[in-house]
């Protein structure tokens, strides 16, 4: 029987967070447990998404096909990520084959392709005029401050867990 | 049972299997931290493909918050529906990922009760995640325990669940679903002398089973009488016992003092009336308490029988 038990102290899954636990002397082992990590990173993918695809329609639409557009938009960038996740479970399957994936889990494989492709949407949005710029730039700063913490964590910690 | 396009079609109805496949892809497939948002569009679609269930749960809020506006109810029903959500996929997320949840207890007097009883029912409602909860009760206490569920009504749903809820709870809960009538009766009345532990849903009454009325809310609504007259035949006490959920990955066992139905009373039926008149209190409390939580996917409540 598998132990299904309190999960005592905060533990996280992003590797910033980490990182506070490791230097406050606390377990810094992965763990998805944490309610706000659960939430604030997808909602800042689909915000990165909805506003990259805001830009491309209106540089490319007006008049009512725009406003049916932004009427639809959080649909269309639901379905977006649905269609997604199933073409990029075949490169998960592809990528298996490479070792440093072959031993790590679907949904870990997902996550970097998924947070890449926002990356390179926000990446695009930093080029851009007014608040979309900041957008861009909040997340590209999040990606950026998560993967040095990732390095320290892999360096000092030697935990080997590059996020 | 299925054969061409109307089991493909079957596979996609709202109680359809197709669902519960992609809850499993979903769930192994995609990070944890876009789960919430995937759950909050799958509540706006089955907040308007699921008709019936929206209405009935609206129909049985008009009774439980009564003068309750209709359009707050519409919002509490979403509400209800994103929490279902919530609940079976976390129970998926416990199967397919051996995840960690931190629970706490109320009345945990009571659980070692239950814990040490020979023989015993626990009886339960359609509320937060009495799949994931058995597991959890069953490695709690340590003992092995049968579980009756209504029958699903898709085959295929079934078959899926039944086998989830074998993974959830790694052997030791057994499911008997009650459309097998009196043999489950004798059966479990058996389960019960020889000191196993029985959990039952006692919020809704079934096509198949025997019904009692019981009075909640100052409404009539027919529950089973099924535990009732199983704990009494075998004079074992009913623990009355609900599974919350109190947050992402958290949960909250509640149990309630025992019901004892004594052969010394005055009559059977009377003995059996009282109980259920208990059972009626001790859910309506935890109803009123938690009934954004409250799986009600059926109208409950005779409405000819208001006061």
């Amino acid at each position: 029987m598998r132990n299904l038990r309190s999960t005592g102290g905060p533990k996280y899954y992003f590797a910033l967070a980490r990182l506070v636990s490791w230097l406050r002397g606390q377990d810094a082992t992965r763990h998805e447990g944490d309610p706000l990590e659960a939430r604030l990173p997808g909602a800042g993918i689909f915000l990165v998404t909805g506003v990259y695809a805001l830009q491309l329609c209106d540089s490319i639409s007006s008049g009512w096909i725009q406003y049916l557009f932004w009427l639809t938009l959080p649909v269309l960038v639901f379905f977006l990520w649905v269609l997604l996740f199933y073409l990029f479970s075949f490169c998960v399957r592809a990528l298996r084959a490479v070792k440093p994936f072959s031993a790590l889990p679907n949904s870990r494989i997902q996550s970097v392709l998924i947070c890449g492709l926002t990356t390179v949407f926000a990446a695009i949005l930093t080029q851009s005029k007014a608040w979309p710029r900041a957008v861009g730039y909040v997340w590209m700063a999040s990606v950026f401050v998560n993967l040095a913490a990732a390095l320290i964590l892999f360096f000092a910690d030697g935990r080997r867990q590059l996020n | 049972m299925s054969n061409g396009d109307s089991g493909w079609l079957r596979d996609l109805a709202v109680r359809g299997v197709l669902w519960r496949h992609y809850l499993d892809w979903t769930i192994t497939n995609v990070p944890f931290y876009l789960h919430p948002i995937l759950l909050w569009f799958c509540t706006v679609f089955f907040f308007f493909f699921a008709g019936p269930a929206r209405r009935s749960l609206v129909a049985n809020l008009a009774v439980v918050l009564p003068g309750s506006n209709w359009f707050i109810n519409q919002l509490r029903a979403f509400r209800t529906l994103h929490t279902f959500a919530w609940t079976i996929a976390e129970a998926a997320v416990y199967k397919l990922k051996q995840a960690e949840f931190a629970y706490s207890i109320e009345g945990e007097a009571i659980l070692d009760e239950l814990a040490a009883a020979r023989g015993a029912i626990v009886l339960t409602a359609h509320m937060g995640n009495y799949d994931l909860g058995a597991a959890l009760f069953a490695e709690k206490v340590g003992r092995e325990l049968r579980m009756v569920r209504e029958p699903e009504a898709d085959a295929k749903t079934a078959e899926h669940l039944q086998a989830s809820l074998q993974q959830i709870g790694a052997g030791a809960v057994r499911i008997d679903y009650n459309t097998q009538g009196a043999a489950l009766s004798f059966d479990l009345l058996q389960a019960l002398r020889n000191g196993e532990i029985v959990s039952i849903q006692g919020d809704r009454a079934t096509r198949n089973a025997g019904e009692a009325i019981g009075r909640i809310f100052n409404t009539d609504v027919p529950l089973p009488s099924g535990p009732f007259t199983l704990a009494f035949a075998a004079q074992v006490p009913i623990y009355p016992l609900f599974i919350v959920r109190l947050g992402y990955r958290r949960y909250r066992i509640i149990l309630r003092s025992p019901l004892h139905l004594q052969r010394s009373g005055p009559d059977r039926a009377v003995e059996i009336s009282q109980a259920i008149g208990k059972w009626c209190r001790v859910l309506e409390g935890i109803i009123s308490q938690h009934h954004r939580q409250w799986f009600a996917f059926t109208p409950l409540f005779s409405r000819h029988a208001e006061s």
